[in-house]
């Protein structure tokens, strides 16, 4: 018998995004005091976006592969949560251990903010996560690493194809929908305007996921008392690379507003000034 | 790679180079380096290395084009199509390398980026060199803010659509004739398999279209449509949105949409416009029946005019709309309909042709 596949998702804590869209509409989205950072301190942060669908899509595909039992090669899957030094690291494990994941790593980057003991720790955004989160994968063993296509707030959509990179792991990019059988993982994946197309990739493989068309994934009793025993590792990367250095020098906010003019009254009046307005097009 | 080193673009043979994204991306990168100063290199990943003929590829200082054909790129590994970019970046040594900015785009440049220790921006929308000093601004939190970033050359980014008429696209001649700058001589052109030889991709094409799930329809060309007609959940009948298909047909436009259109059966994940899908930037942008939340606006809001259409006057598009409508679709759309033909029989044109 096969050992069980190990899977990794990557989970990042953002804050809410319709929080952040109401604020932006509303006008009240405000820069703090460096004015190269949003003041979101009181936006409540969790799994969110693609991440959650990450998470989802890990807990799914193992629950799969206890019911195909042999069918998977090694049975029940091994499942591990990933996260880098979150503001509060409760709310990203605790979702993940009550969907169903065993374990949880954190990734911490010193007390002081300063690194730690690696040389990326130190950075923000994707260019200092990508680092650790590759460190922490290694160090994991891990045969599949799932994240999210790219994060509810930066949004770079380069951590996961980074962490392949950086781990010589070939990577399947914004995938729809995912199949694994065995060793091989099979991927409907975006390509933009182009549609979609199925790819298929041989383990160990770094997928980076999209929300299109996949339901919630829902918890189950036995996971959610399951989970109150699930403790989470604390593990600090001592070596790395070291991105090169990428500097925000300010941060604007597009103050939406209405800027627009309301047409009203009668359908076909309305229809044909509006398509005086947009005359032209071919 | 080194700081004042050419410029080099990077186009997908696999899409039609010379289809509005190519010369789009090609008409940016050309305006990028005659602002730095330094040459323009184009490479051009192709699979199977017919139906483009390098030497037809126009931009104003674009002194060499690469033509790397090797089957392993059709695969659309993003770790193949870095390597095939590297064999060039070895001798042109650039002190940027731009790529389109799509999920493959970016996942190919991230492994560009990381195997020669370059920085990696995403997403920019603008993106200046100064000898050595690189400058970009990008979106974040979902098209809300505006990030200025500073870096040192060398660079790898991809380059999000600009909103349509700041990069205009002659159809019949390349970029460089419509953006009026000298075109200059004809670029050399090499071409190799890229270093690739008998390279396999570890990411293997199963199917175009996709199998796994029920969303792999490839969906029209919306990022080179000039008009969009965008359905979301305020479709709420085959009627109407019959109505939305025939309003499209008579405005020369393709049909996308949003999450909620999904949902509603209207168009498929291949159709969807927004964070999650494709970011488009056409002349007009007619959204009917659409919130306008975030992460759909993400996508469309570099449009050139945004219509919106929606019974909810507190609807968050109407913030971004140029021109907005409250009302019941049930009775805009025939009577939008009908209007738009009405207008073709009498050959003025209207949407068709301008008025």
């Amino acid at each position: 018998m096969n050992d069980p596949l190990h899977a990794v998702v990557c989970l990042k804590a953002t804050p809410c995004p319709d929080t952040v869209a109401e604020l932006a509409a509303n006008g009240q989205l405000r820069l703090d005091e460096s004015g190269r950072a949003l003041r979101l301190a009181h936006v409540p942060h969790g799994i969110y976006g693609f991440d959650e669908q990450a998470l989802g899509t890990v807990v799914e595909l193992a629950r799969s592969a206890v019911h195909a039992g042999g069918v998977q090669g090694g049975g029940a899957w091994r499942t591990t949560a990933v996260s880098v030094a979150p503001a509060d690291p409760d709310v990203v494990f605790r979702r993940a251990f009550e969907l169903g994941v065993e374990d949880g790593l954190l990734v911490t980057v010193g007390v002081d903010g300063s690194g730690g003991g690696h040389a990326a720790g130190g950075a923000s955004g994707a260019r200092g996560v990508a680092p650790l989160l590759s460190a922490a994968v290694r160090s994991l063993g891990a045969d599949l690493v799932v994240m999210g296509a790219s994060s509810c707030d930066g949004g770079s959509g380069t951590v996961g194809p980074t962490v392949a990179a950086l781990l010589g792991l070939p990577c399947v990019a914004a995938a729809r929908a995912l199949q694994v059988d065995g060793r091989r993982l099979r991927a409907l994946r975006s390509t933009g305007d182009a549609g979609g197309e199925t790819v298929e990739v041989d383990l160990p493989a770094v997928v980076t996921v999209l929300d299109d068309g996949w339901e919630p994934v829902q918890p189950r009793a036995a996971d959610i008392l399951a989970a109150r025993g699930r403790t989470v590792t604390r593990w600090e990367p001592t070596d790395g690379t070291v991105p090169p250095a990428v500097g925000r020098t300010a941060m604007t906010v597009d103050r939406a507003a209405n800027r627009g003019e309301l047409l009203d009254g009668d359908p076909a009046a309305v229809a044909a000034a509006l398509l005086d307005r947009i005359g032209g097009v071919r | 790679m080194t700081a004042g080193g050419p410029i080099v673009v990077v186009l997908d043979g696999r899409k039609a180079v010379g289809e509005r994204g190519g010369t789009t991306l090609l008409a940016r990168a050309a305006s990028v380096a005659t602002a730095a100063g330094v040459p323009l290199v184009a490479i051009v990943l192709d699979a199977d290395g017919d139906g483009f003929d390098p030497a037809a590829l126009r931009a104003p200082g674009l002194a060499a084009v690469h033509h790397i054909a090797h089957p392993a790129l059709g695969a659309g590994d993003p770790e193949v199509a870095a390597r095939a970019c590297w064999s060039v970046c070895t001798s042109a040594t650039p002190s940027a390398v731009l790529f389109d900015d799509g999920p493959q785009e970016r996942a190919a440049a991230a492994w560009l980026a990381v195997r020669h220790a370059a920085a990696l921006l995403t997403g920019v929308t603008d993106l200046a060199l100064d000898g050595g000093r690189v400058t970009a601004a990008r979106r974040a939190y979902q098209g809300a803010v505006t990030e200025y970033l500073e870096t040192e050359a060398p660079v790898v980014a991809t380059l999000e659509a600009v909103q349509a008429g700041s990069a205009p696209i002659d159809h019949g001649e390349g970029p460089a004739a419509s953006d009026g700058a000298a075109i200059g001589e004809p670029p050399s052109v090499v071409a190799s398999d890229g270093g690739l030889g008998d390279f396999d991709a570890r990411v293997r094409l199963v199917e175009a279209a996709g199998a796994v799930g029920d969303t792999g329809a490839a969906g029209p060309s919306l990022r080179a449509a000039r008009a969009i007609v965008a359905v979301g959940g305020g479709v709420q009948t085959a009627e109407q949105f019959e109505h939305a298909n025939e309003l499209a047909a008579l405005l020369g436009a393709v049909v996308g949409g949003s999450k909620a259109g999904i949902d509603r059966g209207w168009i498929t994940a291949a159709q969807k416009i927004g964070l999650t899908g494709i970011t488009v930037s056409p002349d007009v942008y007619l959204a009917l029946g659409i919130s306008g939340a975030s992460q759909h606006m993400a996508g469309c809001n570099r449009s050139g005019t945004i219509v919106a259409v929606n019974q909810d006057r507190r609807a968050p598009i109407f913030r971004h709309a140029h021109i907005g409508v409250v009302g019941d679709l049930a009775d805009l759309l025939p009577a939008l309909v009908a209007e738009a033909a009405a207008r073709r029989a009498a050959g003025h044109g209207g949407a068709e042709g301008g008025s």
